[in-house]
Protein backbone atom coordinates (compact mmCIF):
# COMPACT_ATOMS: atom_id res chain seq x y z
CA UNK A 1 0.00 0.00 0.00
CA UNK A 2 2.78 2.37 1.03
CA UNK A 3 4.57 1.58 -2.23
CA UNK A 4 1.46 2.42 -4.28
CA UNK A 5 1.02 5.79 -2.49
CA UNK A 6 4.67 6.69 -2.98
CA UNK A 7 4.54 5.72 -6.66
CA UNK A 8 1.38 7.81 -7.16
CA UNK A 9 2.94 10.87 -5.48
CA UNK A 10 6.09 10.48 -7.57
CA UNK A 11 4.05 10.13 -10.79
CA UNK A 12 2.03 13.28 -10.03
CA UNK A 13 5.20 15.23 -9.25
CA UNK A 14 6.81 14.01 -12.47
CA UNK A 15 3.70 15.04 -14.44
CA UNK A 16 3.81 18.57 -12.98
CA UNK A 17 7.53 18.88 -13.63
CA UNK A 18 7.13 17.72 -17.23
CA UNK A 19 4.28 20.19 -17.78
CA UNK A 20 6.41 23.04 -16.34
CA UNK A 21 9.42 22.19 -18.48
CA UNK A 22 7.25 21.88 -21.61
CA UNK A 23 5.67 25.28 -20.94
CA UNK A 24 9.10 26.86 -20.56
CA UNK A 25 10.35 25.16 -23.74
CA UNK A 26 7.34 26.35 -25.70
CA UNK A 27 8.05 29.91 -24.61
CA UNK A 28 11.60 29.61 -25.89
CA UNK A 29 10.30 29.24 -29.45
CA UNK A 30 10.18 33.04 -29.46
CA UNK A 31 13.96 33.15 -29.37
CA UNK A 32 15.66 33.95 -32.67
CA UNK A 33 16.13 36.79 -35.11
CA UNK A 34 13.02 38.49 -36.51
CA UNK A 35 12.37 41.13 -39.16
CA UNK A 36 9.52 43.68 -38.90
CA UNK A 37 7.34 44.25 -41.99
CA UNK A 38 9.16 47.46 -43.00
CA UNK A 39 12.45 45.52 -43.31
CA UNK A 40 14.39 48.40 -41.76
CA UNK A 41 15.68 46.44 -38.74
CA UNK A 42 16.31 42.96 -37.39
CA UNK A 43 15.55 42.08 -33.80
CA UNK A 44 17.09 39.24 -31.83
CA UNK A 45 14.86 37.86 -29.08
CA UNK A 46 16.66 36.37 -26.07
CA UNK A 47 15.69 35.16 -22.63
CA UNK A 48 16.95 36.85 -19.47
CA UNK A 49 15.79 35.09 -16.32
CA UNK A 50 12.19 34.05 -17.01
CA UNK A 51 11.38 36.86 -19.43
CA UNK A 52 11.99 37.56 -23.11
CA UNK A 53 13.68 40.64 -24.58
CA UNK A 54 14.37 41.72 -28.15
CA UNK A 55 17.31 43.87 -29.21
CA UNK A 56 18.07 45.48 -32.55
CA UNK A 57 20.98 43.62 -34.14
CA UNK A 58 20.85 45.12 -37.63
CA UNK A 59 19.66 48.39 -39.10
CA UNK A 60 19.17 49.15 -42.79
CA UNK A 61 20.40 52.68 -42.13
CA UNK A 62 22.88 52.13 -39.36
CA UNK A 63 24.43 55.59 -39.59
CA UNK A 64 22.89 58.99 -38.97
CA UNK A 65 22.97 60.72 -42.41
CA UNK A 66 23.62 64.09 -40.71
CA UNK A 67 26.64 63.05 -38.67
CA UNK A 68 27.84 59.91 -40.44
CA UNK A 69 28.12 58.26 -37.03
CA UNK A 70 26.20 55.16 -35.84
CA UNK A 71 22.65 56.06 -34.81
CA UNK A 72 21.90 56.45 -31.11
CA UNK A 73 18.65 56.57 -29.17
CA UNK A 74 18.34 60.36 -29.61
CA UNK A 75 14.61 60.41 -28.75
CA UNK A 76 14.97 58.69 -25.35
CA UNK A 77 12.83 60.57 -22.79
CA UNK A 78 15.76 60.22 -20.35
CA UNK A 79 18.29 62.68 -21.82
CA UNK A 80 21.18 60.98 -20.04
CA UNK A 81 20.58 57.80 -22.07
CA UNK A 82 20.53 59.34 -25.56
CA UNK A 83 24.02 58.05 -26.36
CA UNK A 84 22.89 54.41 -26.21
CA UNK A 85 23.60 52.92 -29.68
CA UNK A 86 20.45 51.96 -31.58
CA UNK A 87 22.15 48.82 -32.83
CA UNK A 88 21.92 46.69 -29.73
CA UNK A 89 18.99 48.65 -28.28
CA UNK A 90 16.43 46.52 -26.49
CA UNK A 91 13.11 47.54 -28.06
CA UNK A 92 11.08 44.56 -26.76
CA UNK A 93 11.12 44.15 -23.00
CA UNK A 94 9.75 41.96 -20.21
CA UNK A 95 7.60 39.46 -22.15
CA UNK A 96 6.24 36.48 -20.24
CA UNK A 97 4.98 33.33 -21.96
CA UNK A 98 1.31 32.78 -21.10
CA UNK A 99 0.66 29.61 -23.14
CA UNK A 100 -1.26 29.21 -26.42
CA UNK A 101 1.60 30.89 -28.36
CA UNK A 102 1.04 34.21 -26.60
CA UNK A 103 3.61 36.37 -24.77
CA UNK A 104 2.28 39.25 -22.68
CA UNK A 105 3.12 41.88 -20.03
CA UNK A 106 5.83 43.36 -22.24
CA UNK A 107 6.47 46.67 -23.94
CA UNK A 108 7.68 47.79 -27.37
CA UNK A 109 9.75 50.93 -27.87
CA UNK A 110 9.60 53.02 -31.02
CA UNK A 111 13.00 54.72 -31.43
CA UNK A 112 11.54 57.04 -34.10
CA UNK A 113 9.53 58.97 -31.48
CA UNK A 114 10.86 57.71 -28.13
CA UNK A 115 7.48 56.24 -27.15
CA UNK A 116 6.90 52.98 -25.31
CA UNK A 117 3.72 50.99 -25.86
CA UNK A 118 2.16 47.99 -24.15
CA UNK A 119 2.59 44.97 -26.38
CA UNK A 120 1.32 41.45 -26.98
CA UNK A 121 3.10 38.93 -29.16
CA UNK A 122 1.22 36.09 -30.86
CA UNK A 123 2.99 33.41 -32.85
CA UNK A 124 0.68 32.62 -35.75
CA UNK A 125 3.11 30.02 -37.10
CA UNK A 126 6.68 29.09 -36.10
CA UNK A 127 8.08 31.74 -38.46
CA UNK A 128 5.52 34.53 -38.04
CA UNK A 129 4.77 36.87 -35.15
CA UNK A 130 1.86 39.29 -34.76
CA UNK A 131 3.26 42.13 -32.69
CA UNK A 132 0.46 44.31 -31.33
CA UNK A 133 1.40 47.59 -29.70
CA UNK A 134 -1.20 49.66 -27.86
CA UNK A 135 -1.80 52.33 -25.26
CA UNK A 136 -4.42 51.45 -22.67
CA UNK A 137 -6.87 49.31 -24.65
CA UNK A 138 -5.57 46.46 -26.80
CA UNK A 139 -8.42 46.86 -29.30
CA UNK A 140 -7.14 50.34 -30.19
CA UNK A 141 -3.63 49.16 -31.04
CA UNK A 142 -1.77 48.39 -34.24
CA UNK A 143 -0.39 45.03 -35.34
CA UNK A 144 2.79 44.46 -37.30
CA UNK A 145 3.80 41.11 -38.78
CA UNK A 146 7.36 39.98 -38.15
CA UNK A 147 9.09 37.13 -39.98
CA UNK A 148 11.75 34.84 -38.60
CA UNK A 149 15.15 35.06 -40.24
CA UNK A 150 17.03 31.90 -40.94
CA UNK A 151 20.58 32.53 -39.80
CA UNK A 152 23.38 30.77 -41.61
CA UNK A 153 26.04 29.66 -39.19
CA UNK A 154 29.51 30.91 -40.02
CA UNK A 155 31.93 28.19 -41.06
CA UNK A 156 35.17 28.08 -39.17
CA UNK A 157 38.11 28.88 -41.43
CA UNK A 158 40.59 26.05 -41.97
CA UNK A 159 44.03 26.67 -40.56
CA UNK B 1 9.22 92.78 12.18
CA UNK B 2 7.28 91.55 9.16
CA UNK B 3 10.47 90.32 7.56
CA UNK B 4 11.57 88.30 10.57
CA UNK B 5 8.10 86.65 10.83
CA UNK B 6 8.23 85.70 7.15
CA UNK B 7 11.72 84.31 7.67
CA UNK B 8 10.54 82.27 10.64
CA UNK B 9 7.60 80.85 8.65
CA UNK B 10 9.93 79.97 5.76
CA UNK B 11 12.42 78.33 8.12
CA UNK B 12 9.63 76.31 9.79
CA UNK B 13 8.28 75.16 6.42
CA UNK B 14 11.78 74.15 5.32
CA UNK B 15 12.35 72.13 8.53
CA UNK B 16 8.94 70.44 8.10
CA UNK B 17 9.72 69.61 4.48
CA UNK B 18 13.11 68.16 5.41
CA UNK B 19 11.56 66.08 8.17
CA UNK B 20 8.90 64.68 5.83
CA UNK B 21 11.51 63.94 3.14
CA UNK B 22 13.79 61.98 5.45
CA UNK B 23 10.89 60.18 7.09
CA UNK B 24 13.28 58.58 9.55
CA UNK B 25 14.98 56.49 6.86
CA UNK B 26 18.68 55.66 6.97
CA UNK B 27 21.24 55.79 4.21
CA UNK B 28 23.89 53.21 3.36
CA UNK B 29 26.49 53.23 0.63
CA UNK B 30 26.64 49.60 -0.50
CA UNK B 31 28.97 47.90 -2.96
CA UNK B 32 28.60 44.88 -5.19
CA UNK B 33 31.98 43.94 -6.58
CA UNK B 34 33.43 41.40 -8.99
CA UNK B 35 30.21 40.82 -10.88
CA UNK B 36 31.35 38.46 -13.63
CA UNK B 37 29.93 38.96 -17.09
CA UNK B 38 30.79 36.04 -19.34
CA UNK B 39 29.99 36.55 -23.00
CA UNK B 40 29.87 33.05 -24.43
CA UNK B 41 31.69 32.78 -27.72
CA UNK B 42 31.89 32.66 -30.59
CA UNK B 43 30.90 36.32 -30.57
CA UNK B 44 29.92 38.17 -33.72
CA UNK B 45 30.43 41.82 -34.51
CA UNK B 46 27.64 43.90 -32.98
CA UNK B 47 25.77 43.92 -29.69
CA UNK B 48 26.43 40.91 -27.46
CA UNK B 49 24.83 40.26 -24.09
CA UNK B 50 26.00 38.74 -20.82
CA UNK B 51 23.94 38.34 -17.67
CA UNK B 52 24.78 37.76 -14.04
CA UNK B 53 22.30 36.46 -11.50
CA UNK B 54 22.68 38.19 -8.16
CA UNK B 55 20.88 36.97 -5.03
CA UNK B 56 19.80 39.97 -2.99
CA UNK B 57 21.03 39.74 0.60
CA UNK B 58 19.88 42.93 2.29
CA UNK B 59 21.29 41.91 5.68
CA UNK B 60 24.74 41.73 4.14
CA UNK B 61 24.33 44.84 2.01
CA UNK B 62 22.99 46.98 4.85
CA UNK B 63 25.12 45.24 7.50
CA UNK B 64 22.04 44.74 9.68
CA UNK B 65 20.86 41.64 11.54
CA UNK B 66 17.18 42.31 10.94
CA UNK B 67 15.80 43.84 7.76
CA UNK B 68 12.10 44.48 7.19
CA UNK B 69 10.43 43.25 4.01
CA UNK B 70 10.35 46.05 1.44
CA UNK B 71 12.83 48.02 3.53
CA UNK B 72 14.55 49.74 0.61
CA UNK B 73 12.81 53.03 -0.12
CA UNK B 74 15.25 54.42 -2.65
CA UNK B 75 18.25 52.96 -4.45
CA UNK B 76 20.47 54.95 -6.76
CA UNK B 77 23.55 53.77 -8.60
CA UNK B 78 26.50 55.96 -7.60
CA UNK B 79 29.16 54.37 -9.76
CA UNK B 80 29.58 51.53 -12.24
CA UNK B 81 33.02 50.44 -13.36
CA UNK B 82 33.63 47.66 -15.89
CA UNK B 83 37.09 46.12 -16.15
CA UNK B 84 38.71 43.53 -18.37
CA UNK B 85 41.40 41.07 -17.35
CA UNK B 86 44.84 42.53 -17.84
CA UNK B 87 46.53 39.27 -18.92
CA UNK B 88 48.45 39.22 -22.18
CA UNK B 89 46.04 36.97 -24.11
CA UNK B 90 42.87 38.54 -22.70
CA UNK B 91 40.58 40.74 -24.76
CA UNK B 92 40.46 44.39 -23.77
CA UNK B 93 38.40 47.38 -24.74
CA UNK B 94 40.07 47.84 -28.13
CA UNK B 95 37.42 45.55 -29.61
CA UNK B 96 34.49 46.90 -27.54
CA UNK B 97 32.89 50.07 -28.86
CA UNK B 98 30.22 50.68 -26.22
CA UNK B 99 28.75 49.27 -23.01
CA UNK B 100 25.21 49.42 -21.62
CA UNK B 101 24.32 48.18 -18.16
CA UNK B 102 20.71 47.18 -17.41
CA UNK B 103 18.85 45.54 -14.57
CA UNK B 104 16.11 42.88 -14.82
CA UNK B 105 13.91 41.02 -12.37
CA UNK B 106 11.73 37.93 -12.82
CA UNK B 107 8.75 39.77 -11.34
CA UNK B 108 6.62 42.59 -12.68
CA UNK B 109 9.30 45.28 -12.44
CA UNK B 110 10.29 46.33 -15.96
CA UNK B 111 13.86 46.21 -17.25
CA UNK B 112 15.78 49.45 -16.79
CA UNK B 113 18.95 50.77 -18.42
CA UNK B 114 21.02 52.30 -15.64
CA UNK B 115 24.40 53.20 -17.12
CA UNK B 116 26.26 53.41 -20.41
CA UNK B 117 29.51 54.32 -22.07
CA UNK B 118 29.67 55.20 -25.76
CA UNK B 119 32.37 55.20 -26.93
CA UNK B 120 34.65 53.29 -24.59
CA UNK B 121 38.24 54.38 -23.98
CA UNK B 122 40.40 51.76 -25.66
CA UNK B 123 43.54 52.96 -23.88
CA UNK B 124 42.43 51.87 -20.42
CA UNK B 125 41.42 48.54 -18.93
CA UNK B 126 38.81 50.07 -16.64
CA UNK B 127 35.73 51.88 -17.94
CA UNK B 128 33.65 54.19 -15.78
CA UNK B 129 30.09 54.21 -17.10
CA UNK B 130 27.89 57.29 -17.34
CA UNK B 131 24.90 56.90 -15.01
CA UNK B 132 21.26 57.28 -16.03
CA UNK B 133 19.62 60.25 -14.34
CA UNK B 134 16.19 58.69 -13.93
CA UNK B 135 17.08 55.40 -12.30
CA UNK B 136 15.60 54.68 -8.88
CA UNK B 137 16.06 50.91 -8.62
CA UNK B 138 14.66 50.41 -5.10
CA UNK B 139 12.05 47.89 -6.30
CA UNK B 140 14.77 45.52 -7.50
CA UNK B 141 16.45 45.44 -4.10
CA UNK B 142 13.15 44.44 -2.52
CA UNK B 143 13.13 41.21 -4.58
CA UNK B 144 15.07 37.97 -4.11
CA UNK B 145 17.21 38.18 -7.21
CA UNK B 146 18.44 40.63 -9.75
CA UNK B 147 19.89 40.00 -13.20
CA UNK B 148 22.67 42.41 -14.09
CA UNK B 149 22.78 42.62 -17.89
CA UNK B 150 25.74 44.00 -19.80
CA UNK B 151 25.56 44.71 -23.52
CA UNK B 152 28.86 45.12 -25.29
CA UNK B 153 29.05 46.36 -28.87
CA UNK B 154 31.94 44.40 -30.35
CA UNK B 155 33.80 45.67 -33.41
CA UNK B 156 35.10 42.30 -34.65
CA UNK B 157 34.21 38.62 -34.48
CA UNK B 158 35.77 36.88 -31.49
CA UNK B 159 36.17 33.09 -31.58
CA UNK B 160 36.35 32.87 -27.83
CA UNK B 161 34.61 33.75 -24.58
CA UNK B 162 34.94 37.29 -23.30
CA UNK B 163 34.89 38.03 -19.59
CA UNK B 164 34.35 41.45 -18.05
CA UNK B 165 33.93 42.39 -14.39
CA UNK B 166 31.63 44.95 -12.79
CA UNK B 167 32.05 46.95 -9.59
CA UNK B 168 28.93 48.83 -8.56
CA UNK B 169 28.31 51.30 -5.77
CA UNK B 170 24.82 52.30 -4.60
CA UNK B 171 23.19 54.71 -2.23
CA UNK B 172 20.44 52.77 -0.46
CA UNK B 173 17.80 54.63 1.59
CA UNK B 174 16.02 52.21 3.90
CA UNK B 175 13.75 51.90 6.94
Amino acid sequence: MKKIILTSIFSVMLLFMTAFVNQSDKGDRLKGVWEPSNGRARVKIEKIGKKYFGKIVWLKEAKDPKTGKPKTDKNNPDESMRDVPLRGYRMLKDFVYKGDDIWEDGTIYDPLNGSTYNCIIKMSDPNTLDIRGYIGVEALGRTDVWKRLKIKKKKKSKK
Amino acid sequence: MFKSKTLLVLLGTWILLCASCNNGSKVKIAEINNVEFEFEGPLYEGANTAQYLYSVDLKKLLEQNIVKEGAIKKAVLNSAIITADSCEDCYNFESIKSLVLSIVSDGEIPMKEIALLNPTDSKTNSQTLKLAEEADIADYFNTDKIYWVLDADISEDIDDNLVLFGDFKFELRYD
